[in-house]
């Protein structure tokens, strides 16, 4: 039993929102006249403690709840709202758009507004997205509109304007959204570090530590920024810490990278066969949401690379960003199939997205296919983006002496 | 959990609907009846008793803004078209932040519930005190004047039907389980009455579910959440159906209140000049940020100086806060605001004045028919209509017309007593009244509503005589403010329950002396 005094304030929310989900089933069972809205607000307390606790199994069973809740209610409207966000986060998108469907008042209310902003951002539909986001803005200055309007104005590279937005969205919370302000600052972290600014990301993550302290959501992303800076013993602790508390395939993922970085190859090729085996256990239970994952591990891994093709087509299918026709496009390119990886790689480009990682698979790519100025030129935009990409980094700092040729660089494995 | 942007992870649409102590309820202001030692002005604001009525919470920042001014003396010849309206709101734009410039206590409470009490620019001097909550304390101002004040739990000092006026504007929330998301199912879009419809099965008041709407809520309904008949419902005596029933809602129930009783020379230098006290209350809650400023590189001032300029006038301590509510004038919010956040401005409301007047319209259309099916007289044009209507306007200069009379009309007062001095004192009509959103208390009146408001003045009561005719009488009396408050009235009208629709006094008494308001249940 943690001790009041010791508990973090993630632990403190948790026991809380656990104390409100017991108050609430102990008044429905007491109660004949239990009523939609503590229904309502009952799964939504589930899906809260799904979300802190990064527990993503128990989506699926809280969905068939919300499906059973939604038959009993006259007004089912916060419910499609619910399940529109857990398909969401099973990336099971046009189950989403289904869902926003389902009621009018979707169409018209700010949340309705910006889930479906979310599921244009993942189908790649940009301008639609923003379109809903500064809607729902208009109707309610609201600090969830902002962060999305940052995330937006992120990818399509203007960091400043981004990170003007991300302030505005802080400036909107108080403190009783203390995790919320947390979740923002480890956005704007993530964003400085995909651009190679390690420090402000640093900075970030540690005002998140300082609002909101105990989430492994900052953890993991201070995890991350040790291995991205070589620091390969203590991020594999860090990981290792949360894998502990709990065993994510993705961390094993992470896991894997680091070992394989820090030339600990056997234990390397170990954690990642772990982690595509909870990946291939979760895509057999028809789940879609590790497809990313997948893709990138089989690219990674040697003879994976037609699975690798088949896993990116599969995303692709689900939503058609540039990050998934990037995807698709190397795992093609890592199978040989160049002229088709040439066409996804345009597509991809043609959002005008920018991001180091498209561009340097863009260099990879065109320099396999003997482009040589087009690689060139993606390598240049590759490095405005991102000076020194993760784990380029960690090799050539690990290989002082070695000299990357576009030929070899598509060998680099890499993973942002 | 996945690979993109995810607030709704962090967020749920819930989160927002607990009570809060930011909800600020009431603002009382009237001069104090004992002028011994000088005249003093009490000002008493009153909030959501969160963490509970005794307990404040120490994330919470309240302000009590004041700015004296002379008694404004309407000309003759007033010009009373939509022109002069707009030249009145004009007028007055600017007026308090820039020329009063108004005086401010603020009141914040720490850890060991102590209140920080800080008086900020008065002619008496600018000081600040810690002081224990829930007690009177006198404090002594730089110019040597007493001043009282109390911090801390008091019993609830607003008594109305609370459930019959959201009833009269068909207000879902009071009644029903509505759903978040349904943002456009709060007022439904049913005529606002002070009868009941025919028909109007959604909010006609329903003998097997006494409760209903007095805490107990029903599911909202699969269906069409409007009204088609046509007529008020009758029973079988022609009785009209009164959607009040003249019951206390609030008693009971406990608030935190700032209650202030301050000389009026510690507030102007100009005592026999600036008859006129205004003051309006803001509630303001910590921002996120501020409670991780020990990291010395906060970026958001330091990196971008830009976003200084929307809070330019805003003082160091209030950058670190956010605005939530602001309160002044009696049912400014629930009724002309509709309380939507973005419309929380004080007494820089004037540009809210287009609204209001639309605002205005709507209801008059509502309340205005059922008044007149009584064979009470209103203010309010509807050509004749012989059921309430549900109307909104998109123009001002649409619904102006319907509501000049209104808007500009005296509010006769019940008899001379709010005027004791006998002094030449215009009756104050709506359009002063609620633009902009103050309590505005005359030092020469007794601050009775709409002078000021004294805890014992049945506001909400007060609020619905707006929409009367106030050059028509009742039995040789003049209408006025209190005119609804009369049994006779009811007495004689063909409308069931014969009731006033708020009580006429609150369930426990006030005091005749600081703190004024009750002590706690």
């Amino acid at each position: 039993m943690i001790s009041g005094a010791a508990m973090t304030d993630y632990e403190v929310e948790l026991l809380s929102t656990q104390r409100r989900i017991e108050e609430i089933v102990a008044r429905n069972r007491q109660d004949l006249t239990a009523n939609s809205d503590s229904e309502s607000r009952l799964l939504y307390l589930r899906f809260q403690q799904i979300s802190m606790t990064g527990e993503i199994g128990g989506l699926d069973p809280l969905d068939g709840a919300v499906c059973k809740a939604i038959r009993c209610s006259s007004r089912p409207s916060d419910l499609w709202l619910l399940r529109a966000w857990i398909a969401l986060q099973l990336h099971r998108f046009a189950d989403a758009e289904v869902f926003l469907g389902m009621d009018d008042s979707l169409a018209a209310c700010a949340p309705g507004r910006l889930v479906r902003a979310d599921v244009d951002l993942q189908c790649g539909r940009y301008s639609s997205a923003r379109v809903k986001i500064e809607l729902a803005l208009a109707d309610e200055m609201s600090w969830e509109g902002l962060a999305r309007l940052a995330y937006l104005t992120y990818v399509m590279g203007d960091i400043d304007a981004a990170d003007d937005l991300y302030l505005r969205a802080e400036n909107e919370l108080t403190v009783k959204q203390m995790r919320s302000f947390a979740w923002v600052e480890a956005r704007r972290g993530l964003m400085n570090l995909a651009r190679g600014l390690h420090d402000r990301a640093l900075e970030h993550y540690r005002r998140a530590e300082s609002a909101y302290s105990g989430h492994w959501l900052v953890d993991e992303r201070l995890a991350e920024l040790m291995g991205v800076q070589g620091r390969f013993d203590e991020a594999i602790a860090a990981y290792r810490r949360l894998y502990e508390t709990s065993p994510r395939p993705e961390w094993e993922h992470a896991l894997g990278d680091l070992y394989f970085l820090s030339g600990e190859l056997s234990s390397g090729y170990e954690w990642k066969m772990r982690a595509l085996e909870g990946y291939l256990k979760s895509t057999s239970h028809g789940q879609v949401h590790y497809l990313h994952s997948l893709v990138d591990l089989s690219c990674e891994m040697p003879g994976q690379s037609s699975r690798a093709t088949e896993w990116a087509r599969r995303d692709e299918e689900l939503r058609s960003n540039y990050l998934t026709q990037g995807a698709l496009a190397w795992a093609l390119y890592r199978n040989g199939e160049s002229q088709e990886a040439l066409e996804w790689l345009s597509k991809a480009l043609a959002s005008g997205a920018v991001s180091e990682r498209l561009y340097l698979q863009a260099a990879c790519i065109y320099a396999g296919v003997g482009d040589v100025d087009a690689s060139a030129k993606y390598m240049r935009l590759s490095r405005a983006a991102n000076p020194l990409p993760a784990k380029a980094r960690c090799l050539l700092s690990s290989h002082p002496g070695l000299r990357v040729s576009h030929r070899e660089l598509m060998t680099v494995p890499f993973v942002l | 959990l996945a690979d993109h942007n995810d607030p709704n992870a962090v967020n749920s649409i819930f989160s927002d609907v607990d009570v809060s102590a930011a909800d600020l309820y009431d603002i009382f202001g009237f001069p104090a009846a004992n002028t011994s030692g000088g005249e003093r002005v009490v000002i008493a604001l009153t909030f959501a008793g969160v963490p509970k009525a005794g307990e404040l919470d120490p994330d919470m920042l309240y302000r009590i803004r004041i700015a004296s001014d002379r008694r404004v003396m309407r000309p003759a010849n007033e010009d009373q078209s939509l022109e002069g309206l707009l030249t009145y709101v004009e007028g007055i734009k600017g007026k308090y932040e820039s020329i009063l410039k108004p005086f401010e206590v603020r009141v914040t409470v720490d850890q060991d519930q102590k209140a920080h009490v800080r008086f900020f620019n008065f002619p008496g001097g600018s000081f600040s005190q810690v002081i224990e909550t829930s007690q009177s304390t006198d404090l002594k101002a730089p110019d040597g004047q007493t001043i009282k004040i109390y911090v801390g739990g008091r019993e609830d000092a607003f008594f109305n039907d609370l459930p019959g006026f959201f009833r009269s504007i068909n207000y879902a929330p009071q009644f029903y389980h509505v759903p978040h998301t349904m943002t456009e199912a709060r007022e439904l879009t049913i005529p606002k009455t002070l009868l009941e419809l025919e028909g109007n099965d959604l909010f006609n008041y329903d003998s097997a579910l006494p409760d209903w709407g007095h805490g107990f809520k029903k599911d909202l309904p699969a269906g069409s959440l409007t009204w088609s008949g046509d007529r008020f419902k009758k029973d079988q005596n022609g009785n009209y159906r009164f959607v009040y029933s003249g019951k206390d809602a609030q008693a009971g129930k406990n608030i935190n209140a700032i209650i202030l009783e301050v000389p009026l020379t510690y507030l102007t230098a100009s005592p026999d000049d600036h008859r006129i006290v205004n003051a309006w209350g803001e509630s303001w809650v910590k921002k996120a940020a501020n409670k991780i400023e020990t990291i010395p590189d906060h970026p958001f001032w330091i990196e971008h100086p830009w976003a200084l300029v929307e809070q330019s006038k805003l003082d160091e301590e209030l950058k670190r806060y956010k605005l939530v509510d602001t309160d002044g004038q009696a049912f400014a919010d629930a009724a002309l605001s509709e309380r939507e956040n973005n419309r929380q401005m004080g007494a820089n409301n004037f540009w809210l004045a287009p609204h209001f007047v639309k605002r205005l319209g709507h209801l008059g259309w509502g309340f205005g028919p059922s008044i007149s099916a009584l064979g009470v007289a209103t203010a309010f044009d509807h050509d004749n209509s012989p059921v309430s209507i549900y109307k909104t306007y998109d123009l001002v200069a649409e619904a102006f017309p319907r509501v000049k009379k209104l808007l500009f009309q005296e509010l006769n007062m019940p008899d001379d007593s709010w005027n004791p001095k006998k002094l030449d004192i215009p009756l104050r009509r709506p359009i002063e009244i609620f633009i902009p959103n103050v309590c505005s208390i005359d030092m020469d009146t007794t601050g009775t509503w709409p002078f000021g408001r004294r805890p014992e003045d049945q506001v909400a009561t007060r609020f619905l005589s707006l929409f009367l005719d106030m050059t028509a009488s009742f039995q040789g009396v003049r209408y006025h403010v209190d005119i609804l408050n009369n049994q006779r009235l009811w007495d004689a009208l063909p409308i069931e329950p014969k009731t006033p629709p708020n009580p006429l006094e609150n369930d426990t008494k006030f005091l005749s002396e600081f703190p004024y308001l009750a002590p706690p249940w």
